[in-house]
């Protein structure tokens, strides 16, 4: 018979004693807004990227010696994309946690 | 970078989504798993070489997005062919739907950077903190001068190359040669050192810690991926009806006999999971379909003299003892599409003509009456040229009812000819100049802009390269005159 391990490893069985306590459902909620924006964020900034060469408009826009690089310039614009996206991502969670009206009154 | 905490390193360790259990994906080796081996191996070859690859003097495969421009060997893709970036993803989400529909989960089981990086971190914690068994007794014990030395190997290593990855990863956009001479001299960019160390965490966290929590709560793909299955998709399947009821038993005993199935209950198909599922309990949304179960049940089917194939990729027509069909209406549809974005793609790049031109009338001024009697428009013509090499353009006008007529429009001396350096778009201001009305009238009296109303006429510009005559591009534009009675 051929010598295989102990049957179903003790890991794998649910409902343990010492199972760490549940991840709290607001650390679920961050990793998920985090993560969904930042998935649309990359599609976004490379879709205006694509059009929008950013630096004439920087150039306009500052009243900086030096212009930024692109590569400075596309790396803001992502992240102010992604902290836009995380926003709507947040507000929608937020809105969808809320209870109903007929709960609350 | 100090070793793990220890919080992380005990059996639980914790998630951000759930009680979770970490898994310890046992080694096994068969058909599958050296088949995903070896796509790993390649798959990473392909992604650390390429970079490193030279064309013509320059980065064989480089999106450069500093200068602009994406270097694909030969080709160079330029903002205005976004459409052709677009097109090739729209190619690769239905590659992925053909795949799907056919081989069900293939994707995931051996091409993707999750899998490929997950295993090249297990690897590297194979050689530091051993096989399966010794990394759960090590994580379990109390922390020792073993345990510290072997975490911190796998820390190095881990660190190592998560940076080495997140280098290579921005080297695919910007020139990785002056990135790694920067990089030795210390001198990296704010820009390029952040990037690297996002894509170098990002690795760091997704293959070492986050592993099949990726798959499981981050997927998009795990998540609509069943919408493209049917009863004819490959799945991994237990074989319920041979392999139950499970239970123990000697080699070279019946199980008919003792009233058992073949499936002797050794475990090793859940031990060897990298998402910690039991494929007994059937198909699950967990299910990478990576065919480690697969190997470890035919081992121990070779190893008890039953036949292979208790655990395998099947159909659910195949397991209903249908026959499974390969062309479907699903499957040729996908196919066709497949073949015609495919067939589009290489007939539009082949015949994509390298220079563009826009002709702009100027904003300002509509016309110039000039002291030799004759009336001047000025236009901004901006000249795209995508074409590898610098051209020296030669530009002429006529009238675009009558391109064969070459006397009527006249340029400036300073509005002939331009330099176009590779990639630019070159704004060329140019003068055009005709004969008023009066003269024309008298001379022709079916000259076509004459009819034109409102004192106007459609001139067409055309560029032709010097060197190169069957380069060339046109515009149209609007050649404007004072009206006759003025």
């Amino acid at each position: 018979m051929p010598r295989v391990p102990q049957s179903l490893e003790p890991e794998r069985r649910a409902g343990d004693a010492g199972a760490p306590a549940q991840a709290g459902p607001r650390i679920r909620l961050v990793m998920t807004v985090a993560w969904s924006s930042f998935l649309v964020a990359s599609a976004g900034t490379m879709v205006f990227f694509a059009f929008v060469d950013p630096t004439p408009v920087a150039a306009l826009l500052t009243t900086l010696e030096v212009t930024p690089s692109r590569t400075a310039l596309y790396s803001l614009g992502f992240l102010f994309l992604w902290l836009l996206c995380a926003c709507a991502a947040a507000l929608a969670a937020w809105l969808l946690s809320t209870p109903p009206a007929g709960e609350t009154r | 970078m100090t070793p793990e905490v220890p919080a992380a390193a005990s059996a639980a360790e914790e998630s951000y989504y759930e009680a979770h259990r970490k898994v310890y994906p046992r080694e096994i080796s068969g058909r599958f798993s050296n088949l995903r081996r070896l796509a790993a191996w390649i798959l990473l070859g392909v992604f650390y070489a390429t970079p490193w690859l030279r064309w013509d003097d320059r980065q064989a495969i480089l999106f450069d997005l500093p200068a602009r421009k994406f270097h694909l060997l030969g080709l160079t893709l330029w903002p205005q062919d976004f459409i052709y970036l677009t097109w090739l993803l729209v190619i690769a989400a239905l590659s992925l739907f053909f795949f799907t529909a056919i081989g069900g989960r293939l994707w995931c089981g051996y091409a993707c950077p999750q899998t490929v990086w997950t295993e090249a971190f297990l690897w590297l914690e194979k050689i530091t903190e051993g096989d399966r068994a010794k990394r759960m007794k090590l994580d379990a014990s109390p922390w020792s001068m073993d345990k510290l030395r072997r975490k911190s190997a796998k820390q190095f290593l881990w660190i190592t190359f998560a940076a080495w990855t997140g280098f290579t990863f921005v080297g695919f956009f910007t020139p990785i040669h002056s990135l790694a001479e920067a990089a030795l001299r210390l001198t990296l960019g704010p820009w390029e050192t952040f990037w690297v160390l996002f894509y170098g965490f990002a690795t760091y966290g997704n293959a070492g810690y986050l592993r099949e929590q990726v798959c499981k709560y981050m997927c998009p793909y795990a998540r609509f991926q069943s919408a493209m299955f049917d009863k004819d998709t490959l799945v991994i399947t237990y074989d319920a009806a041979r392999g139950e009821p499970r239970g123990g038993r000697q080699r070279g005993v019946d199980p008919r006999s003792r009233g058992l199935g073949d499936c002797t209950d050794c475990t090793l198909c859940v031990q060897v999971c990298p998402t910690g599922i039991d494929i007994r309990k059937g198909l699950q949304h967990e299910c990478i379909a990576c065919a480690e179960c697969v190997d470890a049940c035919d081992s121990v089917m070779d190893r008890m003299g039953y036949p292979r194939g208790l655990v395998r990729y099947a159909t659910e027509h195949s397991l209903g003892n249908q026959p499974s069909k390969l062309l479907r209406p699903r499957v040729l549809v996908y196919a066709a599409l497949l073949l015609l974005l495919c067939v589009g793609l290489v007939v539009s790049l082949a015949t994509r003509r390298p220079v563009g031109l826009d002709a702009i009338h100027d904003r300002n001024t509509l016309y110039r009456s000039l002291e030799t009697g004759e009336i001047e428009n000025v236009y901004l013509l901006k000249i795209m040229n995508k074409d590898a090499r610098p051209h020296r353009f030669l530009v002429s006008v006529a009238d675009s009812t009558d391109p064969d007529d070459s006397e009527h429009y006249r340029l400036a001396e300073s509005s002939r000819q331009f330099e176009v350096p590779s990639g630019e778009v070159y704004n060329a201001a140019v003068a055009v100049r005709r004969d008023a009305w009066e003269d024309r009238d008298l001379e022709d009296e079916t000259e076509p802009a004459h009819t034109a109303a409102g004192g106007s006429a459609k001139i067409r510009f055309t560029i032709t390269a010097a060197e190169d005559p069957g380069l060339h591009a046109t515009a149209e534009a609007r050649f404007f005159m004072p009206a006759e009675d003025d």
